[in-house]
Parts: C-alpha cells; sequence; structure tokens
C-alpha cells in the first residue's frame, strides 16, 4: 500500500502499521501537528524495509509487532544499510524489544495507544519528534 | 489440580483488578471513549463465550504461553465505531489493535511482569460467527460497557511443558 509519492522542503514521513486505524491517525497527526509530507503507508516488516529504500523518507515510524516481518527486525535491517535512517518506533510493545530496537539506533519510541486527545500525551510525542529533528524546535520558537 | 494451575489460578486471582482497569484504560486511550465495569471480573477454567466476532492473539515467553481475546456483537461494534456497518477487514484491524494495545499495557505493568514475565506478541487472528479457539486453560474474563454496548475480554495462560 503505497499512495503518495511528492518531495518538497517540508520533512518527510513513511508509516509502517498493521493497523490502518492507527495509520490514518498518525497521517492527520502529521500533517496537521508536524506540517510533514507522507510518502508512503506500509502494513508490515517488509514494507518498511522496501518504502525506506524507495523514498528514504526523513522519518521512518516502525510498528513492533506485525505479520511477515516484525517492525524491530525490520529497523535492524535498514539501520545496518542506512546508519543514518531516522526511525521512530510506534507500539504496544513495550520491554525488551524496545530496548533492543534502540540500542540499534532507532532515534526515538512512543507507546500506544494514541492518545492523541490528552494533551500531555501530544506534548510528550511533539517532544519525540523534536529530539529526532531539533530544527523542528527552534523553527518554531 | 497441579501446583503450576495453582499458581496461575492465584496470580490471576490478584491480578483481576489490574486486567479490567487496564481495559477501561485502554479503550479511553484509543477511542477516547469511558466505559464502566458493571460487573466484577472472574477467574475461569476456561474462557468461555460466542460471538459475531471474537480475536485472538497469542503471546509466548520461555516459561508462559497466553492468550488474549476480545468479543463483540456486530450491533455493539457498529455502535461503538459509530458506523451503520462494519467489514470484516476493518473489525479485524479494529479489534486486533485493540487487543494488541490492551496486551501491550498489561506487560508493561510491574505487578503483570513480576507474576509472569514478559511475553512476546504474535499477530491477531479474527474469527466470526462465535467460531474461535479458546483453549481449555484457566483464564480471567469480563465485559466492559459503553452505554447498554459491551465488549467481551479475556486472558488465559499457561505454563509450558517440556512438550510444548
Amino acid at each position: 500500500m503505497e499512495p503518495l509519492s511528492e518531495k518538497t522542503t517540508k520533512h518527510t514521513v513513511v508509516f509502517v502499521d498493521d493497523s490502518s486505524f492507527i495509520i490514518n491517525r498518525l497521517d492527520r497527526f502529521f500533517r496537521e501537528q508536524l506540517d510533514f509530507t507522507v510518502l508512503g503507508q506500509g502494513r508490515d516488516g517488509n514494507d518498511a524495509i522496501a518504502l525506506y529504500e524507495k523514498h528514504l523518507p526523513d522519518l521512518l515510524t516502525l510498528d513492533i509487532s506485525m505479520p511477515n516481518k516484525r517492525g524491530n527486525d525490520a529497523a535492524k535491517e535498514i539501520v545496518s544499510k542506512h546508519p543514518e535512517a531516522k526511525i521512530m518506533i510506534i507500539s504496544a510493545v513495550r520491554g525488551n524489544e524496545i530496548l533492543e530496537c534502540l540500542s540499534l539506533g532507532v532515534k526515538g519510541y512512543m507507546e500506544k495507544p494514541l492518545r492523541f486527545e490528552d494533551q500531555a500525551y501530544v506534548n510528550d510525542f511533539l517532544e519525540t519528534v523534536h529530539e529526532i529533528f531539533p530544527e523542528l524546535k527552534s523553527a518554531k520558537g | 489440580m497441579n501446583r503450576k494451575t495453582l499458581m496461575i489460578q492465584d496470580k490471576l486471582t490478584n491480578l483481576c483488578p489490574l486486567f479490567s482497569t487496564t481495559a477501561v484504560e485502554c479503550v479511553k486511550g484509543m477511542f477516547g471513549k469511558s466505559c464502566e465495569i458493571k460487573m466484577p471480573w472472574e477467574v475461569v477454567e476456561q474462557l468461555q463465550g460466542e460471538f459475531d466476532r471474537i480475536l485472538t492473539l497469542g503471546s509466548s515467553s520461555k516459561r508462559f504461553r497466553a492468550i488474549t481475546c476480545a468479543g463483540i456483537q456486530d450491533d455493539s461494534l457498529c455502535s461503538f465505531l459509530d458506523q451503520q456497518n462494519v467489514s470484516t477487514a476493518y473489525a479485524s484491524d479494529i479489534l486486533g489493535e485493540f487487543v494488541n494495545t490492551y496486551t501491550g499495557m498489561l506487560a508493561d505493568n510491574d505487578e503483570f511482569r513480576v507474576s509472569f514475565g514478559t511475553l512476546e506478541q504474535a499477530v491477531p487472528v479474527l474469527y466470526t460467527n462465535g467460531h474461535s479457539y479458546l483453549p481449555f486453560i484457566w483464564g480471567i474474563q469480563g465485559y466492559i460497557y459503553i452505554g447498554i454496548h459491551w465488549v467481551y475480554i479475556g486472558y488465559s495462560i499457561r505454563e509450558n511443558t517440556p512438550l510444548s
């Protein structure tokens, strides 16, 4: 699944999650709150690798628990080939798998559920993205 | 009943409030909807129930195997999502994400981790028209209500045997 492809001066993102419910919410949040350009959407770890290779997005968001190939395995493959890759894990999975991802070079982690109605959660989410892209924070003042 | 089964039954009994309150938090977090527990959740010898749709998610560690499941009737699902009809694909998507998130939230709780450690989650599977596999092992089950509509939630767990 990969509907969009456009390069602009905005930061770009690809979402990979096996739930379209989650992807739709992320899509809206990144467009409205962060002004990102969405380049593609995938459903499993294999999609993540293919979409990253194709678009080289500024940011790849990855779920962990997905069919065919888990997000942590996809992250490992992507980072080994593209050490500069900026990957953010967004998952209900906690614990060792997340620590393993962060030790691999994954840049950020946010837990599910996506509580976008909760301002503290939104602030935490924005702060995580700003830590990956400090220029966004300074641009916003 | 053997020692391992008694141990699990005891742990589940202690964790009953955690399972129900986590379900309420999960619904609130995912859908922004308030729900309530009308009857205390119970520890049972086998999860039981027939629903239009039931979704199961396996998880495992070296020591334990578990199944989380969510069951719902079609009219409740439509009401819950504020839609006239819900396709099987969308039901699978929503229930799968709900069960996945709920299981993750449980796993993040210290009380749960002390009891069962960390279990790795598999991929959810949706069954329709009551056809589901609910193994004959001890678990916790209960309902959460949003108005008159409800969602059934169950979690059963067993310790691995040398042959499993």
